[in-house]
């Protein structure tokens, strides 16, 4: 009995301090209150939220949500930072400006997985675009070589932020090919040039495979997604972790990734998509009602 | 509509199925972007495309044949007409008639001098004038830079769109402003005199948008031979503004517009009996002006996931006036003007007013994937006033509904289904039914069978005019209608083969068809005819006289057109129609104006990033036994200014292969090789 007192006295001081958990979101109030109690539940601590980021001392963790927290918490906070709703891309470029480690819950999907989905059921082999925010792809020639592993021609249209500019570029891309793609991209994509971007592919009849699945509810394509328990999860997974050995795991997308076809467009560009189980085990993505379906 | 075809249901009914399901994914796209204001995607509205259900629907489930005109091809065409890009439509016609600013634009002929059986809309707005039912080409108050696509429902579709819906639907939609952000300019100019300067600029904000064009476009006709003078061509300027607005549940799109034309013409001559008779022009050729201008108003409001309501108004006038200063004979003065003129040198007017208010209400209800309903009203006014057709004003009133259905009760079958019933005050009341069946074989291939009933219901001048000319404010004996005509009535039967290969880039369309005419007018009303026949039951040359109303017979057209589009993948676009016509009548006055064969090709080379290569080619045999054809070469290199800013620089040359006239005798000339030069510059 001593020994055990002793055993459970020794491992509750081995343990590092519990790490205070900071929620930070650049606006969305509700949205924002919304996930800290999500993130709460989970986590069976407090997450603060609505704190500035000067009250986070070295050892805690800030959640950023969205690209601009994410830029916030790692040029101004102490702690480390874990981020959502960024792209892979997103973070790849903001993450250098960390002050601390930092990690991240791509949202979307990799535009390796994509492409790769894309070339199982796109016959049509003249070229593809790409459509993006410049910044975002330090080496453009990295997305071409995805491309051609998959048999598919991928041309690039980058932009600067400045929305005309932007609308014109896209307008190039769609009069280039027949199917443009976009990365996950919150520089570019408000909901005003999400919308223009979508009634821009009706005019011209051409089709968008965007970063999310909103947009594909809206009119795109096709998009590769991950709900937001797989996420929440991930970052739960990432704070225990880093509670556990101080260090942050490495920024990667959620398992499981979903995906998300517009059937109408399927049918009205005659597509014939490949079945839930190749997708599954070929590219680890399950439907949208759920990987059981992709199973059983 | 291609696979084109439209989307915005495809919009709709993606939300309609998905929006209950939207994850906290949905919530965020970028930062500030929320599943409120993501869902309202979902709910706007999509500009819709022709299509002969008036819906959206996939190419492969359509039961009418269809052309599509896509944005790349307009421009990689380099057509300098919106008329002229009908040119790759199987079985059209395009040329001048008696004059440049004269165009006709048939499809399957049947009539030259006025074509009037066919439904031409511009954005939805119905553009052919209420006297004589047919379109004024060249006075359209639109430049081909201002085109995003062009589709025609080949065949009659009066079902949807009413009674001139006779032998085809022409729908034209204008570029936005999202598509043209920025600006553009554009000159072109050929080695003959003809040219074109056209200018645009369009501004986006978050929920309003604005674009404006101008255009100037000279074109020169024809030279005429060393016995044929001609005095032909014309000029035309025109200016557009579109302002749209998006909200939360609606769009508005304001668009206003106008065009001047002012055209040289032919001197007249007139045959009075055997005589014909030089009349002495001694200033300055004839010439034509022209003014017309709109104001369009849609609104669409989507009142729930798979309900839409559309209100479209519309207001447009024109002014015509063709003035020809000239001496006249004294023996017309006794002959036609009763010896009341004193002053035998003067103007001689011919003049045409019109106005159209239009008000239509769609509704669009669509429950699920398998059943959509389209239902519509309108109520136009039509007004024309002419001192020269009708000695005064004439009002015509229409009210109309349509109902179309489209249904799909397995994977492979679709049926359409839809009528339209039409009461005018001038014409009474008519019923055009359509049905449809069309079989899928896959996603990407179907065969079709339609049967298709319309009428071209008589216009304000058939039955309404009282026909004089002008001459120094006195006004020549008239001839008037009495009974004016019936109603010309065409039942076609279609059956067609569509099919699309993703992998080539290629798609093809085959369509055979029999199309029964009945009560069809061949010949046109001649005022100098109704006067000679006026007089001679009268022996008098004071009297008035009835209006000699054209001939009319039945028969029947049959025949096959093809359509094939090539896209590579490195970027070759290819396109080449074919038609072929049996007309089945022993009336040379019908079977001088449908051609025997039609074809088109277009090819274009992009050689390197910056060279383009192109080439077309344009065929007509057999009206009346005359063959066209016109082959075209044009080379355009792209110099990059910055990353969105572009000069075109380009020349080539067009050669006609025959020594033959083209519609009418006097459309000849010596030379008739042309060189042009255009440059482009977008920023």
């Amino acid at each position: 009995m001593k020994r055990i007192f002793a055993f459970i006295i020794g491992l509750v001081f081995a343990l590092p301090v519990t790490a205070s958990v900071f929620l930070h979101h650049d606006g969305q109030g509700t949205v924002t209150r919304m996930l800290a109690m999500q993130l709460e539940s989970m986590l069976g601590q407090q997450v603060l939220v609505g704190q500035p980021l000067s009250a986070v001392t070295e050892g805690d963790v800030v959640v950023a949500i969205g690209k601009s927290s994410l830029q916030q918490a790692c040029e101004a906070s102490k702690g480390s930072v874990v981020a959502m709703f960024v792209g892979e891309e997103e973070f790849r470029l903001f993450e250098k400006s960390c002050r601390h480690s930092a990690s991240a819950v791509f949202s979307g999907g990799s535009l390796d997985i994509r492409l790769g989905i894309l070339a199982s059921f796109w016959e049509d082999p003249a070229p593809l675009s790409l459509f993006y925010y410049e910044p975002l792809l330090s080496d453009p020639r990295e997305v071409t070589q995805y491309a051609k592993k998959h048999g598919l021609s991928l041309r690039l249209y980058p932009t600067s932020a400045d929305k005309v500019e932007a609308l014109k570029v896209l307008q190039r891309a769609f009069t280039d090919s027949r199917l443009t793609l976009s990365l996950y991209d919150s520089t570019l994509f408000s909901s005003e040039f999400a919308r223009d971007a979508i009634r821009m592919s009706f005019h011209r009849q051409k089709l968008l495979a965007p970063h999310s699945a909103a947009m594909v509810k809206a009119g795109a394509l096709f998009a590769v997604y991950s709900d937001l328990d797989a996420k929440l999860n991930w970052v739960l997974r990432a704070i225990n972790y880093y509670q556990a050995s101080g260090q942050l795991p490495l920024a990667t997308y959620p398992t499981p990734l979903k995906i998300v076809f517009n059937p109408y467009l399927v049918k009205t560009y005659g597509l014939v998509l490949p079945t839930d189980v190749f997708l599954f085990n070929k590219f680890g993505v399950c439907p949208e009602s759920g990987c059981e379906k992709a199973l059983y | 509509m291609s696979k084109t075809l439209p989307i915005a249901f495809s919009v709709l009914f993606a939300a309609t199925c998905a929006a209950d399901t939207l994850s906290m994914e949905d919530m965020f796209i970028g930062d500030g972007l929320s599943l409120d204001n993501m869902s309202d995607l979902a709910l706007q509205d999509i500009p819709m495309v022709v299509t002969p259900a008036k819906l959206s629907q996939p190419r492969v489930e359509v039961s009418s044949t269809i052309s599509v005109l896509d944005s790349e091809f307009i421009r990689r065409s380099n057509a300098q007409t919106v008329e002229e890009l009908l040119q790759y439509v199987p079985g059209f016609i395009v040329g001048p008639y008696d004059s440049s600013s004269s165009k006709v634009v048939a499809y399957h002929g049947t009539q030259l001098d006025r074509f009037r059986r066919m439904q031409v809309l511009i954005n939805g707005r119905s553009v052919y004038s209420s006297a004589y039912a047919g379109v004024n080409w060249a006075m359209l108050p639109l430049a081909v830079d201002d085109v995003e696509r062009i589709e025609v429902n080949r065949g009659p579709n009066a079902a949807v769109y009413g009674a001139n819906s006779f032998l085809g639907v022409i729908n034209i939609i204008t570029r936005s402003p999202l598509e043209t952000v920025g600006g553009k300019a554009k000159y072109f100019s050929n080695d003959a005199g003809g040219r074109s300067l056209y200018g645009q600029y369009s501004v986006v904000g978050d929920q309003w948008s604005l674009r404006a064009s101008a255009s100037q476009t000279v074109e020169e006709g024809y030279d005429g031979t060393d016995d044929i003078v001609r005095n032909d061509g014309h000029q035309k300027n025109t200016a557009n503004i579109l302002i749209n607005h998006t909200g939360r549940y609606s769009t508005t799109d304001i668009e206003f517009g106008g065009s001047q034309l002012a055209g040289e013409l032919d001197k007249l001559s007139v045959k009075i009996g055997n005589k014909k008779i030089p009349l002495t022009y001694p200033k300055s050729a004839p010439l034509r002006d022209v003014e017309r201008s709109f104001v369009s108003l849609v609104h669409s409001v989507q009142t729930s996931r798979d309900h839409e309501l559309k209100a479209q108004f519309t207001y447009e006038e024109s002014r015509w006036v063709d003035k020809h200063h000239l001496e006249l004979p004294q023996d017309i003065n006794l002959g036609l003007f009763k010896g009341e003129l004193t002053d035998l040198t003067g103007d001689l007017l011919i003049d045409l007013d019109e106005q159209r208010q239009d008000l239509e209400i769609q509704s669009s209800w669509v429950p699920s994937s398998s059943f959509s309903w389209v239902n519509s009203a309108l109520y136009r006014i039509d007004k024309a006033y002419s001192k020269t057709y009708f000695n005064g004003e004439y009002t015509e009133n229409l009210l109309r509904t349509s109902s179309v259905m489209s249904v799909k009760p397995s994977d492979q079958l679709v049926v359409n289904l839809g009528g339209m019933w039409e009461k005018s005050k001038l014409s009474g009341e008519y019923w055009s039914p359509q049905a449809g069946v069309t079989w899928l074989f896959s996603p990407s291939n179907s065969v079709r069978a339609n049967v298709s009933k319309a009428y071209r219901t008589p216009d304000l001048f058939d039955q309404e005019a009282d026909w004089s000319y002008v001459f120094n404010d006195v006004r020549s004996r008239s001839v008037y209608a009495v009974n004016g005509e019936q109603a010309e009535e065409i039942t076609s039967y279609e059956i067609g083969y569509f099919h699309d290969l993703p992998a080539y880039g290629l798609s093809f369309d085959l369509m055979v068809y029999r199309e029964v005419f009945d009560g069809m007018v061949v010949s046109g009303k001649n005022y100098l005819n109704s006067i000679d026949s006026a007089t001679k039951q009268s022996m008098s040359y004071d009297s008035t006289g009835v209006l000699v109303e054209g001939d009319t017979i039945d028969f029947i057209i049959e025949g096959a057109e093809l359509e094939v589009d090539w896209r590579s993948p490195t970027g070759i676009l290819a396109r080449l129609t074919y038609a072929t016509q049996n007309t089945q009548t022993d009336e040379n006055a019908t079977l001088n104006t449908v051609p025997i064969n039609t074809a088109s090709v277009l090819f274009s080379y992009p050689v390197t990033d910056k060279w383009q290569l192109s080439t077309s080619y344009y065929y007509v045999y057999g009206m009346p036994d005359w063959v066209y054809k016109n082959v075209n070469l044009w080379a355009s290199y792209q110099f990059k200014l910055g990353r969105t800013s572009y000069f075109d620089l380009g020349f080539g040359g067009s050669k006609r292969l025959d020594k033959e006239p083209y519609i009418i005798t006097e459309n000849i000339s010596d030379d008739k090789d042309r060189l042009y030069a255009f440059a482009n510059v977008t920023f």
